[in-house]
């Protein structure tokens, strides 16, 4: 392999300094056999960054990411005694470390997680999902609003529940797509939208044989690990949308959800 | 005209220069880090299974330790660091079990192919960058997915900048060669 084969792929990545790639690319304007070999580094470098990224596409295991939300967290170690100075500020340190433990483990005392999992459902693990899913900027989806007709009958099949993509556009949300997921052993249609600010908001569906036709549906709203919920029921099918804690009008979301799916 | 890299800077594109100051926000960047923590993992291990386990013992290591992170630099690069030096340790452990005695840390993360050769791999890898060896397809994905520069991947993997140079150009000559656009490939 050549220094000059090899200084391609180094231009390539924006390895080399300033000098060096003035006279690459003098080189590369009198040789083309040496711009079509750069072409085709290019093409090989574009098909590697797809695959790549289409990695991170893979569906992340639920149950790993449940087992990283139980791990334990560690406290920071206490300062020597022998450094006054040292020693008083590691001392706040630590309590100030303690207090937030503190707080951390009496938020699951008061709620602790089997209480959650059973009061939650299947909003616990959707809670789950849109922690891993929403920071996502290029795979937040498995399957692209432009290919909606497909993921209707895909989602609808796997889920066992027909509907519509309902049209967000009003709140400023955008129909990104969608993904298949399972949570509480059963499959569920997450439909994805974006504000542009980059906030996800989740629409998701799974069957439930609870499911009535009262119109309008009641609306549930939940808060469930720093996530904002609104849930209903209706149609054989129970429904919910998530956004982050806080969320502007989430009610007013899930209303017009309900009426349009 | 200098190329520059379509994903350079993705780290502070993907938010990870987030301020994390609870153990409640650094488990939630985490979990939110979790599709591309499994991505480095199974560029280390080559293998599902390894590489879920390696990131929950990772994430493990991470939490008991949070408050020596600093919240200036990316969770992302920390990660990646601890997820490095975590399969290093297991591989030694694997090694030392199978009775090959200790193995150098430079090493360590080579011994999946350290025999590959790039003749045969270039007959499987047919287009496919994960059937490249892992020796080069590792530097490729931190430079190309992750926007690592030749020196951070050198740190990281604990090899020689020009050894990252070199392994990320055979790493696309290969998937040049078996995309038969290679009109002029020189080894």
């Amino acid at each position: 392999m050549t220094d000059i084969s090899i200084k391609l792929s180094a231009y390539l990545d924006g390895e080399l300094d300033a000098a060096e790639a003035r006279s690459l690319e003098a080189m590369l304007e009198t040789d083309p056999a040496l711009q079509a070999e750069l072409d085709a580094l290019i093409a090989a470098d574009a098909l590697a960054q797809d695959q790549f990224d289409a990695l991170l596409g893979d569906p992340v295991p639920l149950a790993l990411a449940q087992k990283i939300k139980a791990l334990p967290v560690g406290t920071a170690p206490s300062r020597p005694a022998s450094r006054p100075v040292w020693g008083a500020l590691a001392a706040g340190l630590a309590l100030f470390v303690f207090g937030g433990m503190g707080g951390y483990l009496l938020k699951d005392r008061i709620s602790p997680a089997g209480t959650l999992v059973a009061q939650a459902g299947w909003l616990n693990d959707i809670a789950d999902y849109h922690a891993i899913y929403a920071g996502q900027q290029r795979h937040l989806v498995e399957v692209g609003a432009d290919e909606s007709d497909h993921l209707k009958k895909w989602l609808g099949a796997n889920v066992g529940v027909v509907f519509s993509i309902p049209d967000l556009t009003g709140f400023g949300l955008t129909f990104e797509g969608g993904r298949l997921l399972v949570a509480n052993g059963k499959p569920v249609g997450q439909l994805m939208y974006r504000q542009a600010d980059g906030t996800v908001i989740a629409l998701c569906l799974q069957s439930s044989p609870n499911g009535d036709t009262a119109s309008p549906p009641a609306l549930k709203q939940q808060t469930i690990k720093g996530f904002d919920f609104v849930s209903w029921k209706g149609n054989g099918a129970a429904y919910v949308v998530v956004g982050p804690g806080g969320q502007p009008d989430l009610a007013g979301i899930a209303a017009q959800a309900a009426r349009e799916i | 005209m200098q190329i520059a890299h379509a994903n350079w800077g993705q780290a502070t594109a993907n938010g990870n220069e987030a301020r994390v100051t609870t153990p409640d926000q650094f488990k939630t960047e985490m979990i939110g880090l979790l599709p591309r923590l499994r991505r480095f993992a199974l560029s280390l291990t080559r293998s599902a299974a390894d590489a879920d386990d390696l990131v929950q013992d990772a994430c493990a290591a991470a939490l008991q330790k949070w408050h020596l992170y600093d919240p200036g630099q990316p969770l992302d690069r920390w990660m990646f660091r601890i997820i490095r030096n975590l399969w290093i340790s297991e591989i030694r452990k694997r090694q030392i079990r199978q009775g090959q005695g200790h193995v150098a840390a430079e090493d360590a993360t080579e011994l999946q192919t350290a025999d590959a050769d790039d003749a045969l791999a270039a007959r499987q890898v047919q287009g496919k960058v994960s059937a490249l060896p892992a020796e080069l397809s590792r530097p490729l994905m931190l430079v190309c997915a992750e926007g690592y520069s030749y020196l951070e991947v050198a740190e990281l993997l604990d090899i020689p900048v020009g050894t990252v140079m070199s392994r990320i150009h055979r790493a696309r000559k290969l998937l040049v060669s078996t995309l038969g656009q290679g009109e002029r490939i020189t080894t």
